[in-house]
């Protein structure tokens, strides 16, 4: 039996080293620039880690896009601010409103809003309604699939997937809980369907464009991005435009901040209760992204996307449907993006444009190689190192002396380092040498 | 011969490139169990006629059957899981991958390569992929290749590299097998070893194969029918004597 029972002792055993010494190391150096007077700062040190931790689980969809199956997506950074939009836009305050917004803004939290009183009988019968919805519109799209003659699975997925759409909606619409609980579910459901319509957004542009080489997906993605991101900016009814959106609920805080034991557990850390809550939420993501993608890359759904990096005419020569298997890896891998983006704006508390400007892609594609490419486990590594350099450049005492703090010079030590480091382990921390030889 | 012996048909097949005509009205029909060969000089659209058969060409015109199925607009991914295995002329091995994992990868209807099925069946993906490792070391020992199993399949010999080819088409279940230039490139003796292992296989498993080849010794020595190929077209076709006799061969390709 080689899946899942196929444990490497020497490679995985060696990774994960690898990954706990760079964790360790990071920390260690972190924790002792950024002291002051002796302390630690260990609420400085939490708020670190969060980035470091959103910006590997964003760095995981791009491993999955651009280590496995070899898409070069310049424009990963679209797909974060589609769930952190999402999320924005369905939760939006009805104060903080832009005049003409459309009905769709702000409609989960007038929906969850408008209901008081909880019930978990109500609960019961609304989510049996819901699930009637969902099975009634299924049948008409499961036969209209059938009369298009799409094929089964994509009929199927299709139909699915709108009467599960449908069966949310009439959940929301008749959530009988209070307001406060309506409003938590609301948010998550909102944070849902961002994950859900970055991923529906990866499918839309990559069904035009995966079929190009390399260097022309990599020239229309960064392209769609910054249209996206110029949208965003521009239509200011949806989204507030410049004056950022603000003020929408994040249950996590709230719960953290109001309870008594996690602020006696935060207290005790020297960290305050909101940073340790979205730090919790933020590895258990990570666990959970990671666990995903291992389990993905050691199956032969993995096998078929290394084949098609590696040469994507003789997969199709052994039968493997070289597009969708692209397809669905953009779908994973941005919604894994989303994931990270709805993290993001959680922890900044506001959602504006300039969060999603191009360099963040390339963040990801840095973390991705420094990492190792094609190694899960690399990018987790590869977002430490990277956001260590960056903070060590802001904190180093060495540099400072010299009045070295920031601006150009900042950017020099860090160039500088990402060329040494890539100089002596061009592979990448946890990347296997021998790897390199083959590269095409 | 009885239409039901026929594997696969070309009729009239044209693949143009611009004004290239690459392939200019070939037509073929290969007889289930045989060996056939296509010879012709350089750029008679051999390689062009074999992409086309296999799907990776659409053709511009013409018609092409598969047991009697038409398969002209198919998929390349959906004629190989038919039962039509090709390899390349220069080889294309997955390079960063296991020389195992290239032969495994090359098995057809895996469960677990639906992404849901490694998450919400994991059990049953791991017998299968239990069964596949098994039939995966069954071929590489057939090809003599299993001493280098865990290695990068980039790191393999040329003539290594043809054999993993071999393997991988073997590993589809194929019907019927499209070799482009399966000896070019390899010592005598491999290549007399691979074109036993081929004739084992057409034995054995009733297989059909089809050859693009320029070693005419072997050709002649093993092939029935051969089928000439010049210009894009069909220009003759029978077994080695007849072709070895056939004074328009001779002028176009053989020399005299």
């Amino acid at each position: 039996m080689r899946w899942p029972l196929r444990w490497k002792p020497d490679a995985d055993a060696r990774d994960w080293l690898f990954l706990g010494l760079t964790v360790l190391i990071v920390i260690l150096v972190l924790g002792w620039t950024s002291r002051r007077g002796g302390d630690i700062q260990w609420n400085y040190l939490a708020g670190l880690l969060i980035v470091i931790v959103i910006y590997a689980i964003f760095a995981l969809g791009l491993s999955l896009e651009f280590g496995h199956t070899g898409l070069l997506n310049f424009g990963h950074v679209a797909f974060m601010l589609i769930g952190a939009y999402t999320y924005g836009i369905l939760m939006m305050r009805p104060a903080d409103r832009p005049a003409g917004a459309p009905g769709i803004v702000g409609s989960l939290f007038d929906a969850a809003s408008g209901f008081e009183g909880a019930s978990a009988g109500g609960f019961v019968v609304c989510a049996l309604a819901a699930l009637l919805a969902g099975i009634l519109v299924s049948i008409p799209l499961l036969l209209l699939a059938r009369r298009l003659r799409l094929a089964p699975r994509v009929g199927m997925a299709g139909a699915l997937g709108i009467s599960a759409l449908v069966a949310v909606g009439v959940l929301i619409a008749l959530f009988p809980l209070s307001e406060r609980g309506g409003i938590g579910a609301a948010t998550m459901i909102a944070m849902l369907l961002g994950i859900v319509l970055a991923a529906l957004a990866g499918l839309l542009l990559g069904l035009p464009t995966v079929r190009l080489r390399a260097d022309y997906l990599a020239i229309v993605t960064i392209a769609a991005a910054e249209i996206l991101r110029s949208v965003v900016l521009n239509e200011q009814e949806w989204t507030r435009g410049t004056r950022n959106i603000v003020n929408y609920p994040r249950p996590l805080v709230d719960a953290a901040v109001s309870s008594d034991a996690w602020a006696q557990v935060s207290r005790a850390l020297e960290v305050r209760p909101a940073s340790l809550a979205i730090l919790v939420a933020s590895l258990v993501t990570l666990a959970l992204v990671v666990i995903l993608l291992e389990a993905l890359a050691r199956s032969p759904w993995g096998r078929v996307l290394r084949a098609i990096r590696e040469d994507e005419e003789a997969a199709a020569s052994l039968g493997k449907p070289v597009l969708w298997s692209k397809l669905q890896s953009l779908m994973m891998g941005s919604a894994i993006a989303a994931a990270a983006g709805i993290l993001l704006v959680t922890y900044l508390a506001n959602i504006a444009p300039q969060h999603f400007l191009p360099l963040i892609t390339f963040y990801a594609f840095i973390i991705v190689v420094l990492g190792g490419v094609g190694n899960h486990r690399g990018a987790i590594a590869g977002s430490f190192i990277l956001w260590g350099i960056f903070s060590l450049s802001q904190n180093l005492p060495a540099l400072a002396r010299f009045g070295l703090t920031a601006g150009p010079p900042q950017a020099i030590f860090v160039g500088a380092s990402l060329i040494l480091l890539m100089m002596f382990r061009p592979q990448g921390i946890l990347g296997r040498k021998e790897e390199l030889i083959h590269v095409k | 011969m009885s239409s039901e012996d026929i594997i696969l048909e070309a009729q009239d097949v044209h693949k143009h490139f611009g004004g290239l005509r690459a392939v200019d009205g070939m037509s073929v029909r290969i007889a289930r169990g045989s060996l056939t060969a296509i010879i012709g000089p350089n750029g008679a659209g051999k390689s062009t006629f074999f992409n086309v058969l296999a799907g990776f060409y659409p053709a511009t015109s013409g018609r092409i059957a598969y047991e009697g199925r038409d398969v002209t607009k198919l998929a390349a991914y959906k004629r190989c899981r038919l039962g039509i295995a090709r390899t390349f002329q220069l080889t294309r091995p997955f390079a960063r991958m296991s020389v195992l994992d290239n032969v495994m990868l090359a098995s057809q209807r895996q469960l677990g390569e639906h992404a849901w099925a490694p998450l919400v069946a994991a059990p049953k993906v791991a017998v299968e992929e239990a069964r596949v490792h098994e039939k995966a070391l069954e071929s590489l020992e057939f090809f003599e290749l299993l001493p280098l199993k865990e290695e990068y399949a980039g790191a393999l010999s040329g003539g290594q590299k043809k054999l993993l080819e071999l393997a991988r088409a073997m590993m589809t279940d194929p019907r019927i097998v499209l070799l482009d230039e399966p000896m070019a490139g390899v010592n005598p003796t491999l290549a007399r070893k691979i074109m036993e292992k081929i004739q084992t296989l057409r034995r054995e498993r009733g297989l059909t194969f089809v050859l693009i080849e320029h070693d005419l010794e072997t050709v002649f020595r093993h092939s029935d029918p051969i089928v000439v190929m010049a210009a894009g077209r069909h220009l003759a076709s029978g077994n080695a004597g007849e072709i070895r006799a056939n004074r328009e061969v001779i002028d176009a390709y053989l020399g005299g």
